[in-house]
């Protein structure tokens, strides 16, 4: 399996996992019955921790929620593909990309979030992982410990900078109007894909959005604390011809230990083997290579690899 | 929050007071960690002085049992020769915690009730201490180990077991194994300054437990940017 395979077999393992019993109150699952905290089978199942009750505050956020599961694939879409009306020139760069696969007979386009980079708005809206929210008078931080490490500052009631260096994750400040959290997100690099890229067999949806996405989040509690309401508005004029808005439930999780997701750490050969690389700078600088006969594997870094 | 250090302390503590009781009465004030802020720990540090390799609080290198001395003298004079291969760091993966503590990056401290988290600009790296006193014990060894924290006043005490031990101490190569302790202590010392004082307990490394101290100067800025290791490297600099 290459490395994409290898995280979407985790993730609806995990997913699935994460349904039998995260959303539940300590205690509401245990065999013994004796109020301890239920835990998942296999080691992979980090039991809840008491003391974890949702609060009632509408404004209060903090704590670990997990993204409400959707029939494949959906659960790794921004929205349906064919919510998305492409502009003629994002047409054009997806047909590149998809015709590139094709002639290159590979598996994988080689998107940030395989190449070990912040995956922008996939992070903020698919969540394949847990989201601990932590927050203060000023800021929102919404933290990704696991796949894909990842943490959202929203700064609270401020403006954009006035200048703004483009990145991955770009700008977010927010503001409340009533109990709703909106969050608006502008200064994206133009280098995130719209959903996780698929692999080949019909899935494949190579959309990118450009650096002129204006990424609007509206974000309400529901009233026993449980649930957050998440609605996404996405409007990039060099990539849709018209705004698109997708609406996801994040579940509150009693507490979940967190753990971690370190993308960088084996950069194996055949990790690559199978990518295609529409973006030339998406190519890796480190790979470990298998030593031969008794030499150990070693990873080269060339920050000149072509 | 951010200008609690720089007030004069009768005023910072009516503020203090006040917020106190303020959030006492008013459930809304449970959304931040205003009630909390009283630390001073809140905020964006950067270490005041950061060392080419730890050492104890009294000046000393530290303890090393021979094995662990020999390992970490074959990685000085591989160093010297160029050859970093044992250093992950150095294609992007993981600092440990101590390491990350030591090196000249920023990062942000936000304490909340149930959690804490340390938000790392190097690589984007967070690490989350659980507060609720429910004493989280490792599943198995991480680079970020499992933390559990709670407030001795106003300093922060942290506990963190299950380190991997393919991390280092320091940028130097200071070794450690997976069943090495590690006990903070971080407090406010003078307005805009806080010390972390860590004391490493680790039997397989270490002939005894030993302590160093860094401190932090608040910086002026509010704002971590977004730094991705792979992308500096691909440009040339640095990974660390």
């Amino acid at each position: 399996m290459n490395i994409l395979e290898r995280r979407a077999t985790a993730l609806v393992v995990g997913l699935a996992l994460a349904s039998l019993s995260l959303a539940q109150p300590p205690g509401a699952a245990s065999s013994a019955g004796n109020g301890s905290p239920p835990r998942l089978p296999g080691s992979q199942a980090p039991p809840a921790i008491p003391g974890y009750a949702p609060d009632l505050d509408p404004r209060d956020f903090r704590g670990v929620w997990r993204n409400q599961p959707l029939p494949m694939p959906a659960t790794f879409q921004i929205a349906p593909p064919d919510a998305f009306d492409l502009t003629a020139g994002a047409l054009a760069a997806k047909k590149t990309r998809v015709d590139l696969l094709e002639r290159m007979k590979g598996t994988t386009i080689a998107i940030p979030h395989v190449m070990c980079r912040p995956a922008g708005l996939d992070s903020a809206i698919i969540l394949l992982t847990p989201v601990y929210i932590l927050q203060s008078e000023r800021e929102m931080a919404f933290i990704i410990t696991d796949e894909i490490r990842d943490v959202r500052h929203v700064y609270l009631n401020q403006p954009h900078p006035r200048h703004l260096t483009p990145s991955y994750g770009g700008d977010s400040v927010g503001h409340w109007e009533g109990n709703t959290l909106v969050i608006d997100t502008v200064g994206y690099n133009g280098r995130g894909e719209l959903g996780y890229a698929q692999p080949r067999g019909g899935k494949l949806d190579g959309t990118t959005y450009s650096d002129a996405m204006h990424f609007v989040q509206r974000i309400t509690m529901s009233a026993d604390g449980k649930q957050l309401t998440v609605e996404s508005t996405l409007e990039d004029p060099k990539t849709l011809t018209h705004a698109v808005t997708t609406t996801r439930k994040w579940l509150w999780v009693y507490g979940q230990q967190p753990l971690e997701f370190d993308c960088e750490e084996n950069p194996t050969e055949d990790n690559f083997a199978d990518m295609v690389f529409p973006d030339e700078y998406m190519r890796p600088v480190c790979i470990r290579y298998e030593g031969k006969g008794t030499a150990p594997s070693q990873v080269v870094c060339d920050a000149h690899r072509k | 929050m951010r200008g609690l250090d720089t007030e004069p302390s009768g005023r910072r503590f009516r503020h203090a007071a006040i917020l106190s009781l303020a959030c006492w009465l008013l459930p809304v004030c449970a959304g931040g960690a205003a009630a909390d802020a009283s630390h001073g720990l809140d905020g964006i540090w950067l270490i005041e002085k950061a060392p080419q390799v730890a050492h104890t609080i009294d000046g000393q290198l530290p303890p090393l049992l021979p094995a662990a001395k020999a390992r970490y003298e074959e990685q000085l004079a591989a160093r010297r020769k160029g050859d970093t291969s044992f250093d992950k760091t150095t294609w992007c993966a993981a600092a440990g915690v101590t390491r990350l503590m030591l090196e000249p990056y920023p990062f942000q401290i936000l304490v909340n009730q149930r959690q804490t988290a340390f938000m790392y600009e190097w690589n984007r790296w967070v690490r989350l201490i659980d507060m609720t006193g429910n004493d989280l014990q490792p599943l198995y060894p991480l680079n970020f180990g499992t933390a559990n924290g709670h407030f001795e006043g106003d300093v922060l005490v942290i506990v963190t077991r299950g380190l991997s031990k393919d991390t280092y101490l320091d940028r130097s190569g200071l070794p450690h194994s997976d069943r090495m302790v590690l006990t903070e202590r971080l407090k406010r010392i003078r307005p805009g300054v806080i010390e972390d004082r860590m004391r490493i307990e680790d039997p397989d490394t270490y002939s005894a437990p030993w302590e160093m101290l860094a401190t932090y100067r608040r910086q002026s800025y509010d704002r971590l940017k977004e730094d991705v290791c792979l992308d500096r490297i691909k440009q040339g600099r640095p990974a660390i």
